[in-house]
């Protein structure tokens, strides 16, 4: 990944921020589940997505979690926007075809255009995924406090990553269904069976398809998912507090000075 | 050409007259301290709320089908959506910590006596405003937590003897949280609160002007302070004027404020969107930890605290209307806190109680 401006500066804040002993313990449990800490491009005030790993979440998605998961916040089209997975519109468009999309107007089904939404799950015990990376968290720092959503995030992709690595191979059986042990999921039994193993898929750029890999990369995808905008956020935020920080203090010092006369004197 | 538009104003409107006098000509007191601004950012931080209101009104659905999605598009597809939803969230939020800073101090400074009782009164008023529109605003996402937040803060009202249960019904609308409450929440977020806090800003704030503002009763410079002290140009030749002084001063805490904001907003906006604003209201799953928002964390634990709901409820009603009408209870004509012992302790220990059945409130 090239190392740009953002990603130097985002360093040194990581730096100053450990000194401070805000980021907590590497891997911190959280209620019910246990979350492995991972270190993803997106983290911290100036984090950002890794194209080649969005891509490589995406097809991670699209091979294996997609026969049974939805994305219906999402819409296709976007996969072309800077910053996400970067397809050219041409690989958007030929991506689409590979859904069946439900269009009222025709009260049939159609394959997809870039223009629709991703489908939704088609299971009904299969939460939509656009939106879990925000939806869930992994730690949330020292007593609840929330400080380590500014140097880590919440730990969203931390729990994906780690329910998707936490299985044991324990099954049992309740009712008729069958559960699986997770050491990440809150009750630890999980209804999902264990949706990747290692080598489900492979990479045109020849990256490592062990499972630890695999899931990292979807989900950091589904990171990106949840909040595509997120590197516009702390880009315009670093501009923002910057200028309000620079006003705030002319401003003072045009105040001190206008108030110079007045100072000092005592009131009739 | 400038020249010529100012003269047609000033003969219509006097408009020379109307600078001067709400310019250099208002004059406020030589030992005026910072805490006297957060009016100011106040009236910025609603105006930016009215702005950022008005943007997320264009793509809002108020449908229990569509709002959930319409909200999310705002904020993940809508060009800059994430900045408005985001500011016009984390904003609300700033708006009630300064909406409290504001309060204290006037409280602390004696500035509600004699005669600006009706300021005070018109202030408090504003501030309950303020937090039903938090309260509506927050059903209108129409996720997990708008939803079952509203159920438990309506429910509340059911405490209320003998119309308690027909209290609830016309708050929703129908018996439980539905499409019904969404309506009457939108149309009250949206054009009865605002309205109604516009109009009451206005009077707010001719009544500062009627009165002028009230002189800090701290320092060298504090004197054994009159009530009914009027601070006016006539009797005070020596105050510093409104402008350019004490504006610079406001611009620069404003600055300040406006600087909190972007930086929450920027980097840290979940606090304020917490994980079950991003699932889609399910009214046959609760949730598994539904709090209020930190500034009725108070009312929620009182609730808890008290046998009976109705004597929970019975308190904060009796505290918020002894808050509203302080001024007529405490008519003492002393405003220094040095020779103000007795209210003093009161206000330090209401204070620290508040926000020691908050923090319970929010372990419990």
């Amino acid at each position: 990944m090239e190392r740009t401006r953002f990603e130097m500066i985002r360093k040194l804040a990581l730096t100053a921020a450990a000194a401070l002993a805000l980021t907590g313990p590497a891997a911190v449990a959280s209620e019910g589940g246990h979350t492995e800490d991972v270190a993803f491009s997106f983290e911290g005030p100036f984090g950002t997505y890794d194209q080649h790993q969005l891509q490589r979440g995406l097809q991670i998605y699209t091979e294996v979690c997609a026969s049974c998961h939805g994305l219906k916040y999402v819409p296709i089209r976007t996969l072309a926007d800077e910053g996400g997975p970067g397809l050219t519109e041409e690989q958007v468009r030929a991506y689409a075809e590979q859904f069946e999309v439900y269009d009222p107007e025709l009260d049939d089904t159609r394959p997809a255009k870039p223009s629709d939404h991703f489908p939704p799950s088609s299971l009904d015990n299969a939460p939509d995924l656009s939106l879990m990376a925000k939806a869930r968290k992994g730690f949330s720092g020292p007593k609840g406090l929330l400080v380590n959503q500014i140097l880590r995030g919440l730990g969203g992709p931390e729990h994906i990553y780690s329910i998707l690595t936490g299985y044991t191979g324990e099954t049992k059986d309740v009712a008729g269904t069958t559960f699986y042990e997770n050491t990440a999921f809150s009750t630890g039994w999980i209804a999902m069976p264990p949706p990747l193993a290692g080598e489900d898929v492979e990479f045109a750029d020849g990256s490592s398809n062990e499972l630890e890999a695999e899931a990292k990369d979807v989900a950091a995808f589904l990171m990106w998912t949840a909040e595509p905008k997120m590197m516009d956020r702390k880009k315009a935020g670093f501009v923002g507090v910057l200028m309000l920080t620079v006003l705030t203090v002319l401003l003072y010092l045009t105040n001190k000075r206008l108030w110079a006369p007045h100072k000092g004197k005592k009131q009739a | 050409m400038i020249r010529k538009a100012i003269d047609w104003l000033d003969v219509r409107l006097g408009v020379r007259d109307l600078w001067e006098q709400n310019t250099t000509g208002y004059l406020v007191p030589r030992n005026i301290n910072a805490w006297y601004a957060l009016g100011t950012v106040l009236l910025v931080l609603f105006g930016l709320q009215f702005l950022t209101g008005i943007l997320l009104l264009i793509h809002y659905v108020p449908d229990t089908e569509k709002a959930f999605t319409s909200v999310e598009r705002i904020v993940n597809e809508v060009p800059y959506g994430w900045l408005i939803r985001n500011l016009h969230a984390v904003g609300s939020n700033l708006i009630i910590v300064v909406l409290l800073l504001h309060m204290l101090s006037v409280l602390f400074m004696g500035s509600y006596k004699k005669p600006r009782e009706l300021t005070w009164l018109s202030g408090f008023i504003l501030f309950n405003l303020g937090l039903a529109l938090c309260l509506t605003g927050y059903l209108l996402p129409w996720s997990q937590l708008s939803f079952w937040a509203t159920t438990v803060a309506t429910d509340a009202a059911g405490a209320v003897p003998v119309i308690g249960p027909k209290l609830v019904e016309f708050l929703r609308g129908s018996p439980s949280v539905g499409a019904q409450t969404l309506g009457r929440f939108f149309a009250l977020h949206v054009v009865v609160l605002p309205g109604a806090l516009m109009g009451l800003v206005g009077f707010h704030l001719f009544c500062v002007r009627r009165c002028g503002i009230s002189v800090p009763p701290f320092g060298k410079d504090a004197r054994p302070a009159r009530v009914g002290a009027v601070y006016g140009h006539e009797k005070h030749p020596d105050g510093i004027p409104f402008f350019p002084n004490y504006t610079a001063e406001e611009m620069g805490i404003v600055a300040f404020f406006l600087a909190v904001l972007v930086a929450v907003t920027f980097f840290a906006p979940q606090i304020f969107i917490p994980l079950d604003a991003l699932e889609p209201a399910d009214p046959f799953t609760t949730p598994e930890h539904i709090k209020p928002e930190w500034y009725f964390l108070w009312a929620y634990q009182t609730l808890k605290i008290f046998p009976s709901k109705f004597l929970g409820l019975a308190a904060q009603g009796a505290l918020m209307t002894f808050l509203a009408l302080l001024p007529f209870i405490d008519r003492g004509e002393e405003r220094r806190p040095a020779r103000r012992p007795f209210f003093v302790t009161c206000y330090v220990v209401g204070l620290l109680l508040l926000v020691a059945i908050s923090i319970w409130g929010h372990y419990s």
